[in-house]
């Protein structure tokens, strides 16, 4: 205490000059307008700072809540988006010129109508010769075994294997994958398969020398199953080679599904599948 | 006997500075305030804290008395005044003048050291008064011309008055 006094008294002349400063400012603020103006004025805008200052100090300690809150509004979010998504994707063309395949509600669905099953992709192979998916959606959400997987951007896989609440599917870019496919305003078919290698690219085989195909061309599913709807994409030729040992070529297609980015997918259930399943069982034609 | 003394000066000081030298404004422009030679000239035997009080105390009569005069602009801008002639001294007057500050008698000075201790004080004293004056209708022409027609006026004015009063004790 007695030091706070000497450290008082040695600055004593230094805060002496600070109240007659203050006093007199006091004075000048308080008995002259024009000056009272300007005082008020910066007083306002120093508190409305001051208080900013405060919002922002409390803010930053409720980062934690408000963080929560958000994620909580994210995930009402993008449920509701999948929800609307998939009740979009059940309306809307799957190719401008071929409008008999528009998907449409149970009551008036047409022959080939297929309904999306959103699916999210929790396990995902790309470095083995063959890959597959592992979705979190089993039968108990609709999945069947034998069901196509695709992205808004094209073909991804088919399910091979159901439990009740995981599937598996196996990737376009498993070598034992096979499906039937065309090029997009052609009538000539051929099957893709990936080869190996790159995960980027797939082989077109068993179209014809005779087809005029030109490099950029689409390819497409040919719609020769109850996998897929016809016209879905696949990818576009990036080059292609003659072969005239057996009169086909083969063709590089690029991909325009990208596996391994792919984190939300749809499983399509054919609504006719069982019907056609067991109308082919019947027949045997195909077996 | 010295605070009769000096209250005598004071009063004196700002009787003639309220009654003629605020009337001999120039041009509506140059006011000399040579009632600041009263602080200027206080003798530095009188302890800081009191020269502190009185530049207090003499500015704020000041406000009061002068008409026009925005009410603790004087007494602002003369507690400034004497705090900066504290340090000014050291620099501006040199050492073979006087011993200890407090024998210093500013009077005995040179008159051209008297002045080149006072000038830079009277100028600061000035842009201060004007520049405070000058809040919330700020013009910077017209601070600056005020302080300096007002700085050369009052240092004439000033210059006039040592001669006169302060030579016999030279």
């Amino acid at each position: 205490m007695e030091r706070l006094f000497q450290l008082l008294f040695k600055l004593r002349n230094a805060l002496l000059f600070l109240i007659l400063e203050i006093i007199s400012l006091l004075f000048l603020f308080n008995n002259n307008r024009q000056q009272q103006e300007v005082y008020l004025t910066f007083v306002q805008d120093l508190a409305a700072e001051a208080q900013v200052l405060r919002t922002d100090f409390f803010a930053y300690f409720n980062l934690r809540n408000e963080n929560e809150k958000l994620l909580y509004h994210n995930q009402k979010l993008r449920e509701a988006y999948l929800k609307i998504k998939s009740e979009l994707e059940t309306y809307k063309y799957f190719l401008p010129l071929k409008p008999e395949y528009r998907l449409i509600p149970d009551s008036l669905m047409p022959k080939n109508g297929f309904r999306f099953i959103p699916c999210q992709v929790i396990n995902n192979t790309l470095e083995r010769s063959y890959n597959y998916l592992t979705l979190n959606k089993g039968y108990k959400n609709g999945i069947q075994k034998g069901m196509g997987i695709i992205t808004d951007e094209g073909v991804m896989g088919m399910i091979i294997a159901v439990s009740e609440n995981h599937s598996v599917a196996m990737s376009i870019l498993n070598k034992n994958f096979r499906l039937s496919a065309k090029i997009f305003g052609e009538n000539f078919f051929g099957s893709i398969s990936w080869k190996g290698g790159n995960p980027a690219y797939a082989t077109l085989e068993y179209i014809p020398l005779h087809v005029d195909i030109r490099k950029g061309d689409t390819i497409v599913t040919s719609g020769f199953s109850s996998i897929f709807p016809e016209g879905y994409m696949i990818g576009i030729i990036d080059h292609f080679e003659e072969n005239n040992e057996d009169g086909f070529y083969e063709i590089s297609v690029k991909l325009n599904s990208a596996p391994g980015k792919a984190w939300h997918v749809y499983a399509l259930a054919n609504v006719y599948r069982n019907e056609i399943d067991t109308l082919e069982a019947q027949t045997k034609i195909f077996q | 006997m010295d605070i009769l003394l000096y209250s005598f000066f004071a009063f004196i000081y700002l009787l003639i500075q309220t009654t003629l030298f605020n009337q001999m404004v120039l041009f509506s422009i140059a006011l000399p305030q040579v009632h600041l030679l009263f602080l200027l000239m206080l003798p530095f035997r009188i302890s800081f804290t009191w020269t502190l009080l009185i530049a207090f105390g003499y500015g704020l009569a000041y406000d009061f008395l002068s008409s026009n005069v925005a009410i603790g602009l004087g007494a602002f801008s003369s507690v400034l005044l004497v705090t900066l002639r504290e340090g000014w001294l050291n620099l501006a007057v040199p050492k073979i003048y006087y011993d200890s500050r407090e024998e210093l008698v500013l009077p005995s000075l040179p008159i051209n050291q008297l002045l080149l201790f006072i000038a830079p004080l009277l100028f600061i004293y000035l842009i201060v008064y004007y520049f405070m004056d000058g809040i919330g209708n700020f013009d910077l022409g017209m601070v600056l011309l005020k302080t300096f027609s007002g700085f050369i006026y009052t240092l004439f004015l000033s210059t006039i008055l040592i001669i006169l009063f302060y030579s016999g004790k030279r």
